[in-house]
This record gives structure tokens, sequence and C-alpha cells, in this order.
């Protein structure tokens, strides 16, 4: 049942954001707890040292091989500089 | 007892009526001013003024503040020839719209003048009675399910969240749907990945979900990719999509997803759960946050769930 519900506030955000109508999730992600029947909601922000959509990325292309690289989380964001 | 005439001729005393030529003028000067079509449903089916807001005059009241928030926004009503654009004016003015006016000669008159009008995709009768539940919703309308109908949205993955969300987005008429999935239908599946049937074990999952959501809505062009998604092809299949929405099940593919949607500009409908644990948001590149701006790196093995 979890991925009902998950799924559909998915696809609510999608129509949402297609018809341009209401208040996009962006910059919130919600968490939804099945067995407590609670939803919480987090503020997340953009971080300026993100790999990909930072200041300075360090990921400007995709990698090779995110199968390999998922097992190796050094590979998967090379460090800064 | 009033007649007609009586109530047309008060309202004129009151709403300052405005030419086609002046409303032309406004527009070449790029004056700030909102056009609202009050005319019935098939009348503006049939063709607006570009631009223009749609509110019947019958559920003018009720909706025009969806539409028009700042009562002291100027707004030139207009209808098919002037009349019940003159009433409609009075009833905002009424309800504190300070500057509203009414397009003398309407809509006859606008396109007599040979000035542009704009048609939206015309639905089919059955269109109209299959999603007539969504126009009721003044948020959505006609106009809302012409956008739909437009959308092209990738669904990564046709599992557990690709399944509810495959249904719902092709139940309510969006017109371009892609899924990927390299894997077939199992028996384990069906007690959640409600696209899939017994009848599909066995076979591939991106066939099972296009036979159901092409059965539920036959409007649905679905375009199947039973394949990995990978850095290979990523771009290429990205490229065809206004907006993709990931249920995938690995952080390989979560991550290739996040940095393919960042490079490409493309919006992203996250979700993921784990066990009786789910999230969602919705990652738009320049805007907020992305997949990686949370987690940069996934955890390491072993601690991945499935």
């Amino acid at each position: 049942m979890l991925p009902g519900v998950i799924g559909v506030m998915m696809a609510t955000e999608a129509i949402k954001y297609i018809v341009g109508i209401g208040e996009p999730l962006i910059g919130r992600l919600v968490l939804y707890e099945a067995l407590g029947m609670r939803y919480r909601e987090m503020k997340i922000y953009r971080d300026e040292h993100c790999p990909i959509c930072g200041e300075s990325p360090t990921i400007t292309k995709l990698i090779d091989d995110y199968e390999a690289a998922a097992e190796n989380p050094e590979t998967f964001a090379p460090a800064a500089g | 007892m009033k007649s007609y005439r009586q109530i047309v001729e008060e309202a004129k005393t009151e709403i300052p009526e405005v030419t086609v030529a002046d409303v032309k003028a406004e527009h070449e000067k790029d004056s700030d001013f909102v056009l609202l079509d009050v005319r019935d449903e098939d009348e503006y089916r049939a063709g607006y003024i570009p631009d223009a807001v749609h509110v019947t005059r019958g559920m003018l009241e009720f909706s025009v503040e969806n539409y028009i928030p700042d009562r002291n926004q100027k707004v030139v009503v207009y209808c098919a020839a002037g009349l019940r654009s003159l009433l409609a004016a009075k009833s905002l003015r009424e309800m504190g719209y300070t500057d509203t006016v009414s397009l003398a000669g309407g809509y006859r008159d606008w396109t007599a003048a040979g000035l542009p009008t704009v048609q939206d995709k015309p639905m089919t009768h059955e269109q109209l009675d299959r999603y007539s539940r969504h126009f009721m919703l003044t948020e959505i309308g006609e106009q809302g399910q012409a956008k739909l109908l437009d959308a092209k949205v990738l669904l990564v993955g046709a599992g557990g969240l690709g399944s509810p969300a495959g249904v719902y987005l092709g139940a309510a008429g969006v017109g371009h749907l892609g899924i990927i999935d390299s894997d077939v239908v199992e028996l384990s599946n069906l007690q959640r990945q409600i696209l899939h049937r017994t009848e599909s074990v066995g076979t591939p999952k991106v066939q099972s979900a296009t036979t159901t959501i092409k059965s539920l809505n036959p409007d649905v062009d679905i375009t199947p990719y039973n394949l990995r998604l990978t850095a290979d092809n990523v771009e290429e299949i990205f490229a065809e999509y206004d907006l993709i929405v990931d249920g995938c099940d690995n952080f390989a593919t979560r991550y290739l997803v996040n940095d393919a949607a960042v490079l490409m500009d493309k919006p992203i409908v996250h979700g993921s759960i784990f066990q009786f644990e789910g999230q969602v948001s919705l990652f738009k590149p320049s805007e907020g946050p992305c997949y990686r701006c949370m987690y940069p790196t996934p955890p390491p093995p072993g601690m991945v769930p499935s």
C-alpha cells in the first residue's frame, strides 16, 4: 500500500507541475510514515557545495558507469579541486 | 420589474466600455490588463482572444478570484457582443474589483476587425465526457486538460511507484508517457505493482504497463523502453520529455536520473520508499535543490534498500 500513497503523490505533483497550479514541492520533502500514519515536511535547500548543481560543480558531465560508481562513493562525486 | 434593456442601460452608466481598437492599442503599449472571457464553454471552445482568461458568467463570482486575485487589476471583460460582459463587469465591481471595463461589440467585433484569435486543440465528444470532472475544477478546466494532453512525461520504473503514478497519469490524460523498465513481471511484484496482472507474469513490465494504461485510456500515446537507463542512452531519451517521474529502485539509476536531469535542466518528481516510510519532492534545477544536495553520494553497498 505504501508505494500507492507515494506514487499517487508523485502523480499529483506531476499534474500540478504540468497544469501550473498550486504550490509545487520544490525545496520541500514530504515524509510519510505508514505505521504511525503521519506526514511530515522538511525544508530542503540547495547546497552551494553540491557536486552537480553547486557553485563549482565537480560533475560537469555524466559518469561513465553509474552501476560501478554506485559501489564506490568516492568515484561517485569527485572531490572538489 | 426591469427589462433586460433597462438592466443593460443601468450597467452602462456604471461600467465604462472600450472598443476593440482601444484594446489593441493598449496591447501594443504592453499595458497591464487582463482580458476576461465570460462566454459559455462552447463559445470559448470555438475560439478566443489570445491570453484571455476564461470564466463563464455563470461561474464568475465563484471562481474569478482564482484567476484574478488582485482586486485592483485592470480587467477588460468580453463576451460575444458586449452585453453579458457589461453585466459581468458590474458583478465584478460589486465584488470589489475597481477597474473593470467591458469590450463593446465583444468577440464579434474583435474577429470582424481581423484580429488574432486562438483555439484550443479541439477535444472529441469522448474526451469532453472522459475529462468532464477535470473541467469542473476551475484550476484545471479545458485549458489545463489541454496542457495534460500535450505533456510528455517519462516514468522511470514501472514498479511499485511507477505503477500508481502511471495509472493516474494515464487516467488523467497525460498525452505522452514514456515508460522505462528492463524487468519482466514476477508474481511477487503483483502485491503492489498495480500496472501488472497475473496473466502478465513473465512478460516485460513495459509491455504489461502499456496494455494496462492503453485499456484505461486510449488517448495516451505510450513509448515503452524495455531497457536499463544508462549514461549512454539517458540523454537521448530525456530529450523527448518535459518532466521525469523517478520511481526507480536502485541508487545507480537514481543518481544517473538526477545528474542527467540537472545537466539537461529537466524537473524530476522524486519518490522513494523503504519499508513503511516514503518521501516525495520535486527537484527543479536552478530553482531548488537536487537529489545530490540532500545525498551527495549513495550509502555504502550493503546499506542499500531494495
